[in-house]
């Protein structure tokens, strides 16, 4: 199947600004400088061009027990995810990605010692690349079902035991360029702030409970205790 | 002078900048860290006293209770704003010698990786806690590591990785900078890390938070 991508403006994220608070950490008492900082970037990144990202169906697919091959190529899933992906007989591949703009222009405040909107436009950039990838996983849901296929969540390298050095086999599965996402050597996506990975797709399949408790990286940030 | 110099740890922990700037509402209208630094120094105030017992202070308490998560980021990158327009006024005193640093700290995000924010935070803190920060950037090679150690005898050095695929790149980097300068103490931080990775790589400290970083540089000074 060919990809597919959208292109998302901002606003159509319905980002408030006390969803960026609140992924800061405030409640509801938000220093000043902070509410006029998201004001600030949710105003000029609505003037940014759009998110851009898609997929592309899968259909060969072979599941085992902490892989996935997908058109010859295999990516090492882990067996948590691959647990999440069971009954799984085509997937999506997806990226999606904020773009260079907020991302540079987040580099240049920090540059200029305008440290808390620089951070804030950070932050920003993240929650603005996964709700329009919850969009669009949306649409995917409502194509699939008009097949009356299901989908899984979506899980992506560097979660729950799926190395990032799988970016390049995931990647290989797509367009060159797809969305102006590039890889570093180090399976780094540029621009930063983008996402990817895979969605199954099944008749059978379910969006099984997903979170902390299922996933290994006892590291990470947004751990919640 | 004591006065002054707790009124001025209070604006850096607070974040209060300056005089125009409205935060905190319960200090505007008040002169800031910028102006009370300039008239501490005016008043006769020792740049090395402003240093130790005002900007240190400040900016020691904002990470102790941001690793309490009693506040959160934006409010450190407003300590440190506050901070940085009180040090505007210390430059040339550190510049002519008469206020000393603890050292200096080179940090740098390790080669294949370009994630800035946790390296900037950490680079924010130890500049507070009275060390001459050399931060290299994003994508650094070992060898501008080892560059920057012999531009810098004696200093400590930061790497910071967010990936798991660059903490391989974090394993080499602290191979190759100890190869060359084996007495040079090395402090590794990052989301994946882990004590285990930092002392299986031959790194000699690992912090899961700026403040950590402070606290092992300040018992290196000590």
């Amino acid at each position: 199947m060919n990809a597919v991508t959208f292109e998302i403006p901002l606003e159509a994220l319905s980002i408030e600004p006390a969803d960026i608070s609140a992924i800061l950490g405030y409640g509801a008492d938000v220093p000043s400088p902070v509410e006029d900082a998201i004001r600030e970037c949710i105003s000029k990144a609505a003037l940014m061009p759009p998110l851009i990202g898609g997929y592309r169906v899968i259909e060969l697919v072979e599941l085992a027990s902490d892989t996935l091959s997908a058109n010859n190529v295999v990516m090492h899933i882990g067996d948590t995810i691959a647990r999440q992906l069971i009954h799984t007989k085509r997937v999506a591949v997806f990226a999606c990605t904020a773009g260079p703009a907020l991302e540079k222009w987040s580099k240049e405040l920090m540059e200029q010692d305008e440290f808390v909107v620089g951070y804030v436009a950070d932050t920003l950039a993240s929650e603005a690349v996964e709700r329009a990838m919850d969009r669009i996983q949306t649409s995917l849901r409502k194509e699939r079902a008009l097949e009356r296929d299901a989908i899984t969540l979506r899980y992506s390298p560097g979660y729950c035991g799926w190395p990032v050095a799988d970016q390049h086999a995931l990647f290989s599965l797509l367009p060159e360029r797809f969305c102006g996402i590039e890889l570093t050597q180090s399976a780094l996506m540029t621009p930063i702030k983008s996402i990817s990975g895979i969605i199954g797709i099944g008749k059978s399949v379910q969006e099984l409970q997903y979170g902390c408790s299922i996933c290994e990286l006892t590291t990470c940030f947004r751990r919640k205790k | 002078m004591t006065e002054l110099l707790s009124k001025i740890a209070i604006c850096v922990e607070r974040g209060k900048i300056n005089k125009v700037s409205p935060y905190p509402p319960d200090l505007k209208g008040q002169d800031g860290a910028d102006e009370l630094t300039r008239a501490a120094l005016d008043a006769g105030a020792k740049p090395q006293d402003l240093l130790q017992q005002a900007l240190i202070v400040g900016m020691q308490k904002i990470g102790v209770r941001f690793r309490e998560n009693k506040v959160f980021v934006p409010d450190v990158l407003m300590a440190a704003k506050a901070m940085s327009a009180a040090m505007k006024h210390l430059k040339p005193y550190f510049l002519s010698g008469e206020v000393q640093r603890k050292g200096t700290f080179v940090i740098g995000t390790v080669i294949g990786d370009l994630h800035d924010i946790g390296k900037n935070l950490v680079s924010m803190m130890v500049e507070g806690a009275g060390w001459e920060v050399v931060d290299l950037g994003v994508d650094v090679a070992p060898e501008k590591f080892i560059k920057s150690i012999e531009e810098h005898p004696g200093c400590v050095v930061g790497l910071s990785a967010l990936l798991t695929t660059t903490m391989i790149n974090m394993e080499k980097t602290v191979a190759a900078l100890k190869e060359k300068h084996p007495t040079t103490k090395v402090l590794v931080g990052g989301a994946p890390l882990t004590q285990d990775f930092a002392t299986k790589i031959g790194a000699d400290s690992f912090s899961a938070d700026p403040q950590g970083a402070v606290d092992y540089l300040n018992r290196l000074a000590a």
